[in-house]
């Protein structure tokens, strides 16, 4: 029963452009990672994995995020441009059977896309002899993927319900503000007046994608998680799904 | 076995079909004749309920099975013929066993027996012969032909309308919508004419001594 699926994820694998930018991604983590590429805060360079790692895995959190939105962006749209959808439909498959295995299909594709870049941090932690880093990493990922997720299904649910350039904007602002929080949140405390009511609208009406992934952060150092946190990025998780479920197609 | 009722459909407060009446017997071939935008695929679709109706009626013979073959086809391109029909029966829910012993059969009708080939390298004729094979799955009593020779090759519609025949000779019932009026003329027993929407005109094969193409030129060109 889950043929729609392995097809559409089939069809997703095979885009090489992802296979590009997934590339190009593992080597800017890599390059970070290794002190090729320095980072510093105030002048000083932050080269300990702890400090390392919000900067790393924000940053896969961001590329992954784009690649989601990418992969999930077209998959429904492109069942009915093509017409799949008529002889899907036409053998009693609900609406909501036929999307929602179209958006698992979307989700495990950006999930895979972001363990390719997040296997980045696994790679340096284990050249490091990280090996705390390195065992926790998987359990850490489940973590670290709900935003991803939740990003995917948002895109899938918004290429229902909205045209295709509407949608790829709405999710790419959405996926921007939430990996973005912690930068939106000291920007509203320094600007005033209607830029600060805007930035505050936008904190309030999207979801904190940076506090799960931070707590994947904490989690891989080996610091108590904030169950909170991660609590918030499945509820975005949770919304995603549900709006798929509400979003119907009128026509095949 | 299907009788359609003061069908109506409004797309951009347009009527697309309007007030529009049939019935297509067991048994028979029916065919949907018409201009493009005369509205035979929103009817088509309307009574596979792939698009809701503004008004009338659709009444289908009870736990009538239907098979469907667009006009246009697409199909996963990197999944072989057998793969695209064990998807498809998979939908349908039809049991692995009965696949297993139906597919073969379907492949060979379609004259696509070399399964190894993957659909991206199919031609239009193979194409058109894997949608009708696919809407043969489950062995349906009522078919729906959406085209089913647009893009074809003098042989390859030769050849669909050999498949329609022997399908027709096993008892199947038959509803095309068709340009090729030719076609039309060799493999059905009735059909209707649509113009904006609207019947103007019943043919019923043998009934007249005009062929099908003087009849439609007729109708078409004359009522406005």
């Amino acid at each position: 029963m889950m043929g729609i699926m392995k097809n559409a994820l089939r069809e997703r694998l095979r885009r090489k452009d992802i296979y590009v930018v997934m590339g190009i991604g593992l080597l800017i983590v890599l390059l970070c990672m290794s002190g090729t590429v320095t980072l510093s805060i105030d002048g000083v360079p932050v080269t300990d994995i702890s400090m390392l790692l919000p900067f790393v895995l924000n940053a896969v959190s961001v590329i992954g995020g784009g690649i989601a939105v990418a992969l999930s962006l077209r998959t429904i749209p492109n069942e009915y441009e093509k017409k799949t959808s008529h002889l899907v439909w036409m053998r009693g498959i609900s609406q909501k059977n036929y999307h929602g295995q179209l958006a698992l299909a979307n989700v495990i594709s950006s999930a895979a896309a972001v363990f390719v870049l997040y296997a980045g941090v696994m790679i340096f932690a284990g050249i490091k002899g990280e090996t705390d880093v390195l065992l926790r990493s998987i359990p850490g990922f489940l973590i670290f993927v709900c935003g991803t997720a939740g990003v995917s299904l948002f895109t899938s649910a918004m290429s229902l319900a909205l045209p295709g350039m509407a949608a790829g904007a709405v999710s790419v602002a959405v996926m921007l503000a939430g990996t973005m929080q912690p930068l939106l949140r000291t920007l509203s405390g320094i600007v005033s007046g209607v830029s600060r009511g805007i930035l505050r609208g936008i904190l309030i009406l999207t979801p904190d994608l940076y506090a799960a992934e931070s707590q994947a952060g904490e989690f891989l150092v080996g610091n108590q998680v904030d169950i909170h946190s991660i609590l918030g990025g499945m509820l975005f998780l949770y919304a995603g799904a549900m709006m798929i479920t509400v979003f119907q197609k009128k026509e095949a | 076995m299907l009788k359609c009722e003061h069908l109506r459909k409004v797309y951009q407060k347009k009527n697309v079909v309007e007030d529009l009446s049939f019935s297509v017997k067991k048994g028979e071939v029916f065919a949907l004749l018409g201009s493009n935008g005369a509205g035979k695929t929103t009817t088509i679709k309307m009574i596979l309920n792939l698009i809701p109706k503004d008004g009338g009626n659709i009444r289908r013979e009870k736990d009538v099975q239907m098979g469907y073959s667009p006009e246009t086809p697409y199909f996963h391109p990197f999944l072989t013929g057998q793969e695209v029909l064990e998807f498809y029966g998979g939908l349908q829910r039809i049991k692995k066993e009965e696949l297993k012993r139906r597919i073969p059969e379907l492949l060979q009708r379609a004259g696509l027996s070399k399964s190894s080939t993957k659909v991206k390298h199919y031609s239009k004729g193979m194409l058109q012969r894997l949608a009708l094979a696919q809407a043969l799955l489950g062995d349906p009593q009522f078919l729906i032909l959406d085209e089913p020779t647009a893009g074809l090759d003098a042989m390859g519609r030769l050849e669909m309308m050999h498949t329609i025949q022997a399908l027709k000779e096993e008892g199947k019932t038959i509803l095309i919508n068709s340009h090729i009026l030719n076609d039309i003329e060799r493999v059905c027993d009735r059909g209707i004419i649509l113009k904006s929407g609207r019947l103007i005109y019943e043919w019923e094969n043998g009934e007249s001594e005009k062929s099908l193409e003087e009849i439609f030129v007729e109708q078409i060109g004359g009522t406005d």
